[in-house]
């Protein structure tokens, strides 16, 4: 990540500070207070971001994924329910009923399956377009702070962290809510409080800017904090290598296609 | 031989005291009508601007608590750079413009009252109920024409009359722009005298552009709104929505509204009182 300030701009005395607590190259000019000034404002963007992403789940609940789920629900029923008795009533030619009905039958049922496979791929596009919107709204506000062209808030390391923490929980964790509580020895999922939910999917909370914040956070940690940051900016160093991004593609798309083609069942 | 030209001697005072006195007064009502050297829709008009966002942000981190006694220079500061670096004055100036802009409300809304609720009576519509005569939907058409022609004629004159009244006041043209302009025939024709909450006599472009500078007084968030309309009218400017076809554009939505509105309200007791006094 390229962040040389340009020699022929005048940065004002905020912009230059605003350098020193955003930008990891900066960090040498540090002046007294400055950690504890960098990890108050990590943790304000770590809460922020943490808060935007729980809000925004109650849009995707309300036009999205509710939506979808009905409509895949729907047409599952229609497909189920579809029988040769019902279809008869319409379709009076004796001869050529059977052929009518398989084809009316595989047509209902491929709509079905489609449906299902639709609703689980947007799934994993809203969260990559929304995690996409927070990152680049972060990287914006850093470049408006500090001055510099091409400054970035979001790391290769936390773009990488929440992508995967993300994938692993839509496809191994069966979008396991977290906030459940215990209900006379059973699991539950609490009761909204106020229109609010209180129970959340991964990548509802995990997004690539709370990661980020989270461990510039940490990174404020005397010692701790050292190795921390040694292990982000090498992961960073190899994860910008066009091999590794073309193979976080690769990756990305296959597990989409596994997790569609094993969740989606053929009626 | 041309004869010379009388050669001025000496000025008069009264004369000049009274240009003096004419232009100063031109000048205060540049600044609350926001035109001529204040105009609002200025070509020439920087975009938001965020460097007091960003000083007043660093402050917030470096240190919170001069921060909080430097609030008020802070917004007023983030305020001036966000309408792209143009003071819109104190509390007290842009009090005084919303209270010369809730006069230009009061009365252009009175104008538009007044020069249509009388002729509805005069020209009346007979309501359809399907079993009208030929001779009724004959008056009906030109009745219901003559009602259209004076609610688009007294929009008209309320627009050019608030541009009168600007430009006699400020000594400029150009208070009412294209925003309140062609969105006054657009809320018009959503929010006709048929449906429930009609907006017909209470907006024209005089009313809409008060109302809008009316918001746009409010520190921070007004400054925004400021900035998006005056790039929108702007923009129109320099589009062909401020021609004719743009005017049909504003009105094509209105009707896309106006039918819609039908539909929501369609079944509620609202929309049914509202049929049953048509009819």
């Amino acid at each position: 990540m390229h962040t040389e300030t340009q020699p022929n701009r005048q940065y004002s005395a905020s912009e230059q500070g605003f350098q020193r607590l955003l930008i990891k190259e900066h960090k040498d000019q540090s002046q007294p207070g400055d950690a504890l000034r960098r990890a108050g404002l990590n943790l304000s963007i770590l809460v922020g971001a943490t808060a935007a992403d729980l809000g925004e789940s109650h849009l995707v609940d309300k036009f999205l994924r509710k939506p979808m789920e009905h409509a895949a629900e729907a047409a599952r029923e229609k497909a189920v329910s579809f029988n040769k008795e019902t279809f008869a009533q319409t379709h009076t030619d004796a001869a050529t009923l059977d052929a009518a009905f398989d084809a009316a039958r595989k047509k209902l049922a491929d709509a079905a399956t489609t449906k299902q496979g639709t609703h689980l791929a947007a799934e994993f596009v809203e969260e990559w377009a929304s995690d996409s919107i927070y990152a680049s709204t972060a990287n914006s506000w850093v470049r408006l702070m500090t001055g510099v062209d091409d400054a970035k808030y979001v790391s290769e390391t936390s773009a990488f962290l929440s992508e995967w923490a993300n994938k692993i929980s839509q496809v191994f964790g069966n979008d396991r809510l977290y906030g459940r509580t215990m209900k006379q020895g059973d699991k539950i999922v609490p009761a909204r409080w106020k229109g609010i939910k209180l129970a959340y999917q991964s990548m509802d909370l995990i997004n690539s800017v709370n990661v980020e914040a989270a461990l510039r956070v940490v990174e404020e940690i005397p010692v701790v904090g050292n190795g921390v940051a040694w292990a982000h900016e090498k992961t960073d160093k190899m994860l910008h290598s066009a091999l590794a991004r073309i193979g976080n593609t690769v990756a990305a798309t296959g597990i989409l296609g596994w997790h569609i083609g094993k969740n989606v069942k053929p009626l | 031989m041309t004869k010379e030209a009388p050669t001025r001697i000496g000025s008069d005072p009264v004369a000049e005291w009274k240009k003096d006195f004419a232009l100063h007064d031109q000048q205060h009502w540049q600044t609350i009508f926001q035109n001529g050297d204040y105009n609002l829709y200025d070509r020439n008009r920087k975009p938001v601007q965020w460097d007091a966002f960003r000083d007043a942000s660093y402050e917030w981190v470096t240190n919170p608590a001069e921060f909080i006694k430097n609030f008020g220079t802070h917004i007023h500061n983030i305020d001036t750079d966000f309408r792209g670096g143009k003071d819109a004055g104190g509390a007290k100036e842009r009090l005084e413009r919303v209270g010369a802009m809730l006069g230009v409300i009061a009365a252009f809304t009175a104008f538009d009252y007044v020069t249509s609720k009388p002729f509805e009576g005069l020209f009346p519509e007979i309501k359809d109920n399907g079993h009208l005569t030929k001779e009724e939907y004959r008056a009906n058409g030109k009745n219901n024409a003559i009602t259209k022609l004076i609610e688009v004629l007294n929009d008209k004159y309320a627009t050019a009359l608030g541009n009168m009244l600007g430009e006699r006041l400020t000594g400029k043209r150009g208070f009412i722009h294209e925003v309140a302009d062609k969105g006054a025939d657009t809320i018009q024709t959503a929010y006709p005298n048929k449906l429930p909450h009609s907006m017909n006599d209470w907006v024209n472009g005089a009313t809409l552009e008060s109302y809008i500078r009316i918001i746009s007084q409010v520190p921070v968030a007004g400054a925004l709104f400021e900035q998006g309309v005056t790039r929108l009218a702007l923009w129109q400017e320099r589009t062909p929505l401020h021609t004719a076809t743009g005017k049909m554009i504003y009105m094509a939505l209105g009707v896309f509204i106006r039918e819609n509105r039908k539909a929501a309200h369609m079944g509620t007791d609202e929309y049914a009182a509202a049929v049953a006094r048509m009819m």
